[in-house]
């Protein structure tokens, strides 16, 4: 059908031949078409909504990736112990063979156990292969692992069969408790570690006379005087095993004993970290029995559960549980006493539910960076494993169900005499907002993962409303017609927000991940009244406010102990 | 009436002014076009409504040099008011018992409202059922031939021209009342 291409006919512009309704109403009805099939996006909302969703998601994978690396980092912890184990076993071999003077010349022997006692020395972490840096590296991997603590002590104890001087350091050291058990326990392992002992001491003593060449025989008569030596050694320690009562420390070492120990404990094969500790520190000590009374007394303050961080411990062990610390890195993760820090949090609240997810700020606008306006808040530290934690956040969105909250007008008009219309004012709730002033107590639960839960009061601060005009047949036949609606900020509309309750109290659990000063949790709120007990249309609400929200902290204050 | 230029621009970007604007221009003669169509404003305006988003949401398609602005609007709501009386009637059943009618011969010459003003126009064609209006006013107002009314309502000629017949039949005796008096 082409177009007739002329004006049309019976219309003349200025003139209108019948009357015309209002041009307003009509477009209001337009404007809400519109709305729904072409609706206006304006550019700046990417520029402020853009950022911050991929910001979030930025924060989460960040997160994600922070306790990977953390939960990978306790992994390769336990794989360098195991890698340490196997390379102390294989030095272990190597003592062994310089001991039990397989190649019969006591050059090679000396050879070997030079060899062997750099490859302690490696074992421990130590580049060199002198007995010093072997100590260190001992003290080093004490600090580690705590679990290295107590091979340091059998290591220790290894020692004290061949040395009754440096054992005499040991036990003035404060250490001789544990140090007993230690040995005692050893050398109950069997005859074969006892003789491997005296292999290790054996060559021990020859670095530490300092000779560079051994007779083979010589060597031979060493090894009976040690064996004697240790079988009387070890007679002496199970009676004062049995004597003393070292219960108390029997239990110390297996309540703050390395797993690995107690996994191996009671096997008597080659590779057991008792024997692998003996080596080591028996390489590390040869000779240097100041560096042995160090490593004692290292092994001392660590059996006592004092701070690591006196030792100089990269990330010794609280409390001597054996865990490592959870607050790696920041300023209050170690000590006790109350102390404070304060900062700024970073909020954004996501719609639960039926909640609907409004895009408008408190005004009724469609700019959203208000809904972001950080709030600061202070923690109280009463330990390293508890603190409380109180805030003061203003403009704080609260998403919510669109809730009729008033409905007005009922004047009639008049279209047509057969058409009549009740027309009404309604007030549908979009958005709230408020002044929150949450208290929480968060607890530790493990690593750098905390628990919280407290209470909130919140102060009804504004909120955003959709105005509808509804025309409503008067013979109550047909449906309703929305004429138009706007977006309102509800104090406009005093009955609307009047029927909001000014205060709210609630509940809240939080889940916190805290990394050096940074915290990023997530915050679930669940409201104890209903927020707007409002009655329209024959329907009462009963809804109480609800919100799931994700927190990113920053401490930029802290008050050291 | 013309001087759109600004306004379809506006209207191209998605202007809530430039639409508003746009509307309130055309509201008038769209709504006494649709008015025609329809026994109430309310259908009226709804329908003008539905043409102008038509309009809005293909805009882009209009092309200058194929007509002006005002008539490609105007058939565009009147394409959709014909539309909205097609669906109405095939959703509610309104169908008229004489649809269907084959070759009934009517003197379609005469033009009994070629003599009206455009209020006693209005006045008439409300006297007339939905059917019989509309055809009689795509027919006598708007210019269509009866062959082109059968092909845009899906009907025969012959009912078109039953159509016809029958409104000038039932303003016979209206348009004498108003005359002598």
């Amino acid at each position: 059908m082409e177009e007739p291409n002329k004006p049309p006919i019976y219309f003349s512009e200025g003139e209108a031949p019948i009357p015309i309704p209002s041009v307003d109403d009509a477009w209001e009805r337009m404007r809400t078409e519109l709305d729904a099939r072409l609706p206006v996006v304006k550019a700046v909302k990417p520029r402020f909504r853009g950022p911050l969703f991929p910001a979030a998601g930025l924060v989460l994978c960040a997160a994600v990736v922070l306790v990977m690396v953390m939960s990978r980092r306790g992994h390769s912890g336990r794989q360098d112990g195991k890698m340490g184990s196997e390379r102390q076993d294989r030095v272990f071999r190597a003592v062994r063979g310089v001991a039990s003077g397989k190649t019969g010349s006591g050059v090679g022997q000396e050879a070997a156990g030079r060899s062997g006692a750099a490859g302690a020395s490696g074992a421990s972490g130590e580049s060199g292969a002198s007995g010093e840096s072997g100590a260190s590296g001992a003290e080093r991997a004490a600090a580690e692992r705590s679990g290295a603590a107590v091979a340091v002590k059998d290591a220790a104890a290894g020692e004290s069969g061949a040395s009754g001087a440096e054992r005499a350091a040991a036990e003035r050291s404060g250490a001789s408790g544990a140090v007993k058990d230690a040995a005692a326990g050893d050398r109950l392992a069997g005859g074969e570690r006892g003789a491997r002992a005296g292999h290790e001491r054996q060559g021990m003593a020859r670095r530490r006379d300092g000779a560079s060449e051994l007779e083979g025989a010589t060597d031979r008569r060493r090894l009976n005087a040690d064996r004697q030596g240790n079988a009387q050694g070890l007679n002496t320690d199970r009676r004062r095993l049995n004597g003393q009562g070292s219960n108390t420390d029997r239990r110390r070492l297996n309540a703050q004993g390395s797993n690995a120990d107690s996994r191996h404990s009671g096997l008597p094969g080659p590779g057991t970290p008792r024997q692998q500790s003996a080596v080591r520190l028996a390489s590390i000590g040869a000779g240097r029995s100041e560096h042995y009374v160090k490593a004692a007394d290292f092994l001392a303050k660590a059996a006592a559960g004092r701070g690591a961080a006196k030792a100089g411990g990269n990330a010794a062990p609280a409390g001597g549980n054996g865990k490592e610390n959870p607050r790696n890195g920041h300023p209050l993760s170690s000590g006790k006493g109350w102390t404070m820090s304060a900062g700024v949090t970073l909020s954004k609240t996501f719609p639960m539910g039926n909640q609907q997810h409004a895009p408008y700020n408190v005004s009724g606008g469609s700019g959203q960076l208000t809904d972001y306006i950080p709030a600061p808040y202070w923690r109280l530290y009463k330990n390293d494993r508890l603190y409380v934690e109180g805030a003061v956040r203003f403009n704080a969105p609260q998403y919510t169900s669109a809730l009729a909250l008033s409905k007005t007008g009922g004047d009639t008009v008049s279209i047509t005499p057969l058409a009549v219309y009740l027309r009404y004012n309604a007030v549908k709730l979009q958005k709230l907002y408020y002044a929150d002033i949450p208290l929480s107590v968060h607890y530790r639960v493990a690593g750098p993962m905390w628990l919280g839960a407290g209470l909130q009061y919140s102060r009804l601060w504004g909120g955003v409303g959709q105005k509808t005009t509804i025309w409503h047949p008067s013979n109550n036949i047909g449906a309703d017609s929305t004429l138009g609606s706007t977006i309102i900020n509800l104090k406009t509309d005093g009955a609307a927000y009047g029927s909001v309750k000014r205060s709210d109290w609630r509940v809240l659990v939080e889940s916190d991940f805290t990394w050096k000063r940074i915290t990023v949790a997530i915050q679930y709120q669940q409201g104890i009244s209903v927020y707007a007990p409002v009655t329209v249309s024959g329907q009462t609400n009963d809804k109480k406010n609800n919100s799931l929200s994700l927190h990113l902290s920053y401490d930029l204050w802290v008050k050291k102990r | 009436m013309e001087g759109f230029e600004p306004l379809i621009q506006g209207c191209l970007k998605n202007d809530r002014k430039s639409q508003e604007r746009l509307y309130k221009q055309l509201y008038v003669p769209l709504f006494c076009l649709c008015r025609r169509f329809f026994a109430n404003d309310h259908e009226a305006i709804e329908s003008v409504n539905d043409g102008m988003l038509r309009v809005f949401e293909n805009i882009s398609a209009y092309r200058p040099e194929k007509g002006k602005f005002f008539n490609w609007v105007y058939t565009i709501v009147r394409n959709t008011a014909i539309d909205k009386f097609k669906n109405r009637v095939a959703s509610y059943g309104q169908s008229d018992p004489m649809i269907g009618l084959e070759d009934t011969e009517a003197d379609v010459s005469y033009h009994p409202l070629s003599s009206l003003d455009g209020k006693d126009l209005y006045l008439l064609l409300d006297r007339l059922p939905p059917a019989t209006r509309v055809i009689c006013n795509l027919f006598y107002l708007e210019g269509y031939s009866i062959k082109e009314i059968a092909s845009q309502l899906s009907i025969s000629d012959g009912t078109v021209k039953w159509h016809l017949s029958e409104s000038r039949q039932r303003l016979k005796s209206i348009v004498k009342r108003h005359f002598n008096e």
